[in-house]
């Protein structure tokens, strides 16, 4: 049953493209959707998407290119000429967050799958239809859904559907980046790259981690004991959120996501002592409280305990 | 003070040729609708009750959205109703029932957020007029484009574009009706991308109005906004703290100097914020753009911001700090 669902993961550049073990993904999501000043953004060099299509091709990995969650019309031209090379280079996918990207790709790219992001705000089933109507080849419904919810909105149209399992999950789209406006690094200023370092925003003993331009969880959302669960409410590819981590974390993350599918494909829960790696690998611990309707930043295990 | 030069505002048209847009306020209640109208606005916006982005509080529910559009209309007034969550599985058959609703009391315009739900008013009662709610954040021709497409009359262009060239690109790109705020307090996130409050907090309810036990997501699809971005932060890196203070705070709207360009690029309607404002707050509001949009009308050239204007603006600025302090912010 799981065995089948696709695992991917984000990659925001070449640098990290290249030093990644590709061995347990099944796809990659090239460039990073919140600023395309982040060092070495796949959305702003058609060459190295180029070249990392071909790379991902030559692993027999599929290779998608996201696009920014906010894109004026004064930044189109930099992202079509990336699109366009994209697709030259027989990109498997598209990820649109932004209606008008979407509506642009279909009608300038029709022949490459066009995926709808998580910012497109997919609550309900009707808008899953509505979306598969339009074409969409993939849909990923709001991270706020329950899983009982996401079930209805799977269950409502006939396109793949893809649900982030792992990592901070965006908490929204700011209109400036945060890093620059409260740090010697003024906007007047070439950036330096503060969100290369996590920072986190606090209030009243919570968190959020700020990477600039974009809040997102301040706890590595985390699904690997909820796996078996997932799969069957009919998903077809799991997500891990890695714009902002090294090769390193990369692959571990994946490596025990991968064992964990695998695992979940037979009904066996994963090892505690993976959930313990996992919780040792994020910065500020684990949450999934959407999933199970509770608060975001709560975490619920495979015990049903809630820790936070 | 955010921004504003006081004084002599250069005019971008002075040939008499742009119509005058509408002045839309917002109306908590029947008593914030009338006193809207008397100050002079064209139209007000009110939330049905469950399904817009405020609080019950300050929607309508029942018949008293029937009232509200009896009342306006006997006054050559219009009503938007603001429907602009997006509604989970549960909610959708709800949503329909309340669109019928609206359709049958002859709302003037609706405001909606969820393309479905746009599409479903489109299909079922065409003659109802859509408008792309704010918490679709239009930043781009293209979308505006493909809200016209499922429906929508209107766009509102998003609040987040500083650049009012972004604006313009959009309103030369495409021939759909332009909306934009012109005052009021504004998110840190673009709207319709922000999940902080659920993140924060969510809690299970029993809702009177559906007769069940369900979930109040308090986020961006439920508009039971928690304000996290008005409150006090520290930001941190893993040395040290880097900044303290309410960071994600902006400062209120106020987009007097801004009206001879919405003038010119032929923006439809001129939106001010604040469904849960004091009656004294949408009075003020609503009697400060009237003023400054007729003046500009009658004689562009000679359009200034005013100085009997700015102690106005500061009242209704500490109101909105009045309003954020009831919450214990600041």
């Amino acid at each position: 049953m799981a065995k089948n669902i696709e695992l991917n993961a984000c990659i925001s550049n070449p640098e990290t493209l290249f030093a990644v073990d590709l061995g347990s993904l099944d796809a990659v999501y090239l460039g990073q959707p919140y600023c395309l000043k982040y060092d070495g953004n796949y959305l702003l060099d058609p060459a190295a998407v180029t070249t990392a299509v071909d790379r991902l091709h030559a692993d027999d990995k599929k290779a998608y290119l996201t696009t920014p969650a906010i894109l004026t019309d004064s930044d189109w031209p930099r992202l079509e000429t990336v699109l366009r090379a994209a697709a030259a280079a027989g990109i498997d996918g598209l990820e649109a967050h932004d209606v008008g990207v979407f509506r642009w790709m279909r009608r300038e790219l029709p022949e490459i799958a066009v995926h709808v992001g998580n910012f497109t705000n997919v609550y309900n089933e009707e808008s899953a239809a509505m979306w598969e109507r339009l074409g969409a080849a993939r849909i990923v419904p709001s991270h706020e859904l329950t899983g009982d919810e996401l079930e209805i909105v799977v269950g409502g149209c006939g396109v793949d559907c893809e649900r982030p399992v792992h990592g901070p999950l965006p908490l929204g789209m700011a209109y400036t980046c945060l890093l620059r406006r409260n740090t010697p690094d003024s906007p007047e200023k070439p950036c330096r790259q503060q969100c290369a370092e996590p920072h986190y925003l606090e209030l009243d003993g919570w968190r959020m981690r700020s990477v600039g331009t974009s809040l997102l969880s301040g706890e590595d959302y985390c699904l690997v004991e909820h796996l078996e669960d997932l799969a069957a409410r009919g998903l077809a590819a799991f997500r891990l959120e890695t714009y902002f981590d090294n090769a390193e974390k990369i692959n571990q993350l994946s490596a025990v996501y991968r064992q964990a599918l695998e695992l979940a494909s037979t009904g066996t829960a994963v090892e505690s002592s993976q959930v313990e790696l996992l919780r040792g690998l994020a910065l500020r611990g684990l949450c999934n409280g959407w999933h199970f309707g509770r608060n975001g930043r709560d975490y619920v295990g495979a015990g049903d305990a809630c820790v936070n | 003070m955010a921004g504003i030069t006081w004084g002599r505002v250069t005019p971008v048209s002075t040939n008499g040729a742009a119509k005058k847009p509408e002045l839309m306020s917002p109306a908590g209640s029947l008593e914030a609708a009338e006193t809207a109208f008397d100050a002079g606005a064209d139209v007000v916006y009110a939330g049905v009750s469950g399904i817009s982005m405020r609080p019950k509080r300050v929607e309508f529910g029942g018949d008293n959205i029937g009232d509200l559009l009896k009342y306006a209309h006997g006054r050559g007034k219009k009503v938007y109703a603001a429907t602009n969550v997006c509604p989970k599985p549960a909610d959708v058959d709800f949503f329909h029932e309340k669109i019928a609703e609206l359709h049958e009391s002859r709302v003037d315009g609706i405001i909606l957020a969820d393309i479905s739900m746009m599409e479903y008013v489109r299909d079922h009662y065409p003659d109802m007029p859509v408008h792309a709610s704010i918490m679709t954040s239009v930043v781009n021709a293209e979308a505006a484009e493909f809200y016209k497409e499922r429906g929508a009359s209107v766009v509102v262009v998003s609040r987040s574009l500083e650049d009012m060239e972004e604006v313009r690109r959009i309103a030369e790109a495409t021939d759909i009706d332009l909306e934009v705020f012109v005052h009021g307090g504004i998110c840190y996130m673009f709207d319709g991308d922000c999940y902080m409050s659920s993140y924060w907090r969510q809690k299970w309810d029993y809702d009177a109005d559906r007769k069940s036990h369900r979930l109040f997501g308090q986020n961006n699809t439920k508009g039971e906004c928690q304000l996290i971005c008005k409150r006090s932060c520290s930001l941190k890196n893993d040395k040290e703290e880097v900044a303290s203070g309410r960071l994600m705070r902006r400062p209120d709207d106020v987009g007097l100097e801004r009206l001879p360009f919405y003038f010119e690029i032929g923006v439809r309607i001129l939106k001010i914020e604040g469904r849960a404002m004091p009656l004294r707050y949408v009075r003020e509001v609503t009697q400060l753009y009237r003023q400054a949009i007729d003046a500009y009308a009658a004689a562009p050239e000679r359009f200034q911001i005013l100085d009997e204007w700015r102690p106005v603006i500061d009242r209704l600025i500490e109101d909105r700090l009045e309003y954020e302090r009831t919450w214990h912010i600041g």
